[in-house]
């Protein structure tokens, strides 16, 4: 078997006396969507925050493809594809849209500073055709509209589809998702899952957090479920759902 | 640096209800230039001496209050050193104009070139260093350079080192008008390039690094790398401001470069408004007139000799005074600043007029 395109192993954060995450291990292969579960509070963020290199590990080790990651810091990371969602749509609240789209393709994009102060026209002509490029992508989403308007004033359910949408235009290897449903309406949820399984068809590799268990079954072929940082199962959504300590895990939980 | 990124979870949200628009955004570019042309241009051609000397000044400290708004602004860092970056330019300066490299405009490169290590050398502790801590540091700078300034004059040079007058070969660029056009040419340069950049990506990731830093380097911005960008190039800037305000006062020493001057700087970046071109400029405005306003204000109570003798008196301390007041009115009350102000009257009068022109009031 090759190399899978995520690879964590053994990982354990600890914040002091805390384990956030405890020997957490899971394999990721191209093009799959994968699926982490768990009780508020089990480490599930700190375990997707580990991948992207914002919390460091005490043991274990993270590898992208065939690349170890665990030393790289996080915009080495996401340059060499880690691709990432906010669990609060709240991180970014002042772009324009079609800006914070923009800022999704960040590894497309000119950003020398003396040719941007100089105006030299391959910059702006750079910059034209990212421009271009990010209004057709709002438009095939039907969000022309919104594109110049700010985050902080999108309703809710819009703003977690256009931080999957940013995330996405940067053609990430691994998507991580954190939560893309929490705080949506239903009919938010459909359209956050069509576009997921839209990119799921053309080949996204994905993990996805979240506590809606029916929208993470339909989407993810198997599902790790993690409680109070320790991984308790890995399995497809169904096998996993129906043993008893996940039950138990998430009884009274959710 | 990037230390721990605690997201709280989220409730479910209603759309909030559509508010004013967002002040990040350019302002108006062309409207903008022609309205700041014409000022320069009448200014130049029909000023009188005053107002050619009162332009050079509003020019130059606005040179330094938009680089400084670079750092506070831009990149969400903060800096209390713009004037000893000042000092450092205009100590260049001074020092070229009266060797062979006097020639226009090399003092106001090389000024540029040692404002910017300065940056850098602000930049290193800015990369571990946030908020107070930050601020301390560049307080440093601001001790460093009143020391070493000191200490460079030396007794010879006690007042200060003299400038001698920019020039072209034999053409000689030091009266008041030929400097207020160079100001304002730099100005101009230093505004259009600034726009070039804000509109572009880099102005896109500082944006992102202001919101948030650990975010914004899970989207792949270089932390490190964005952030002594943001110094270097601002410090640079400042410099270049030093080095045009050496040849307007034609005599530098420490004592001007003062940590009350980084003050009112800084303060005029926030009361002018964060996020855009216009505020700071508009904040440098203030700076130089309203010592001014105070002087004529003393002069209008002529009559009364006991309050414009204590006006005259105390003109720094009521100016320090009406500073730190309006800083309070703008965190208080409109934190887009003057231009926030200016632009939410603009729309207001511009909607009073559409409605008007509906009913049928304005032909
Ligand atoms: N930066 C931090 N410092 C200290 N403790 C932290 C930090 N981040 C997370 N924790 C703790 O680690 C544990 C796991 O938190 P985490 O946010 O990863 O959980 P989660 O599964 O994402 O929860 P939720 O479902 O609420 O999003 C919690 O007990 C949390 O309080
Ligand atoms: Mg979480």
């Amino acid at each position: 078997m090759t190399d899978p395109r995520l690879g964590v192993d053994g990982v354990v954060v600890a914040f002091g006396g805390l384990r956030a995450v405890d020997e957490v291990s899971f394999a990721v292969q191209p093009g799959e969507t994968f699926g982490i579960i768990g009780p508020n509070g089990a480490g599930k963020t700190t375990l997707l925050n580990s991948v992207s290199g914002l919390v460091p590990l005490r043991t274990g080790s993270i590898s992208l493809d065939s690349t170890a990651m665990h030393g790289l810091r996080p915009h080495q990371r996401a340059a060499l594809g880690v691709g990432r969602t906010f669990q609060a749509a709240e991180v970014f609240n002042d772009f324009r849209v079609r800006d914070y789209m923009l800022l999704g393709r960040l590894f497309a994009q000119q950003t020398s500073v003396i040719g941007a102060a100089l105006r030299l026209p391959g910059v702006r002509r750079a910059e034209k055709s990212e421009r271009v490029a990010v209004e057709n992508l709002l438009d095939r989403h039907g969000l022309a509209d919104v594109a110049g308007v700010v985050l902080k004033e999108l309703p809710y359910g819009l703003r977690k589809l256009v931080d999957i949408l940013r995330a996405l235009a940067g053609r990430p290897r691994v998507l991580l998702l954190d939560e893309p449903t929490s705080g949506t309406a239903t009919s938010d949820r459909l359209a956050l899952r069509d576009v997921l399984l839209e990119a799921g068809r053309d080949g996204m590799t994905t993990v996805v957090v979240d506590h809606d268990v029916q929208f993470v079954s339909e989407l993810c072929g198997r599902v790790l479920v993690v409680n109070f940082g320790q991984q308790i199962g890995t399995g497809t959504p169904a096998e996993v759902l129906q043993r008893p300590d996940v039950r138990a895990a998430f009884m009274g939980a959710d | 640096m990037t230390g721990e990124m605690t997201m709280p979870p989220s409730q479910v949200q209603t759309a909030p209800a559509r508010t004013r628009p967002s002040p990040r955004t350019l302002p108006g570019g062309a409207a903008g230039g022609a309205v700041f042309v014409l000022v320069v241009v009448v200014t130049a051609l029909a000023g009188g001496q005053y107002a050619v000397y009162t332009g050079t000044l509003i020019g130059i400290y606005a040179l330094v209050t938009v680089s400084q708004e670079w750092i506070i602004g831009r990149a969400g860092l903060v800096s209390l050193g713009s004037a000893a970056i000042m000092a450092v330019g205009a100590y260049v300066t001074a020092r070229l104009s009266t060797t062979s490299w006097s020639v226009f405009p090399i003092p106001l490169v090389v000024a540029m070139i040692f404002g910017a290590v300065v940056g850098l050398l602000i930049g290193v502790p800015g990369l571990r260093f946030r908020g107070l801590y930050l601020m301390l540091t560049t307080l440093a700078l601001q001790f460093i350079v009143a020391f070493a300034g000191q200490k460079y004059q030396g007794v010879e040079n006690q007042s200060g080192f003299v400038v001698n007058p920019p020039h072209w070969g034999s053409l000689d660029l030091g009266s008041p008008r030929a400097l207020f056009i160079i100001t304002c040419v730099v100005l101009g340069l230093v505004l259009l390039a600034l726009r070039g950049i804000y509109g572009g990506a880099a102005g896109r990731i500082w944006n992102a690094m202001r919101q948030d830093e650990a975010a914004a380097s899970v989207l792949g911005v270089n932390l490190v790398r964005w952030k002594l960008t943001a110094f270097i190039g601002s410090s640079a800037l400042t410099a270049l401001g030093g080095s045009l305000y050496a040849y307007q006062a034609g005599l530098v020493s420490y004592g001007t470069f003062s940590l009350d001057l980084s003050l009112t700087l800084l303060v005029m970046v926030f009361i002018g408004g964060l996020g855009t071109l216009v505020g700071p400029i508009l904040g440098a405005a203030v700076i130089v007139l309203l010592p001014n306003g105070i002087e004529r204000l003393s002069g209008a109570f002529a009559g009364i000799p006991q309050v414009a003798d204590w006006l005259s008196l105390h003109e720094a301390t009521v100016a320090n005074g009406i500073y730190g007041l309006l800083l309070l009115l703008v965190l208080l009350f409109e934190r887009d600043g003057i231009y926030g102000l200016v632009r939410r009257l603009g729309s207001a009068a511009a909607g009073q007029w559409h409605r008007r022109v509906r009913r049928g009031a304005v032909q």
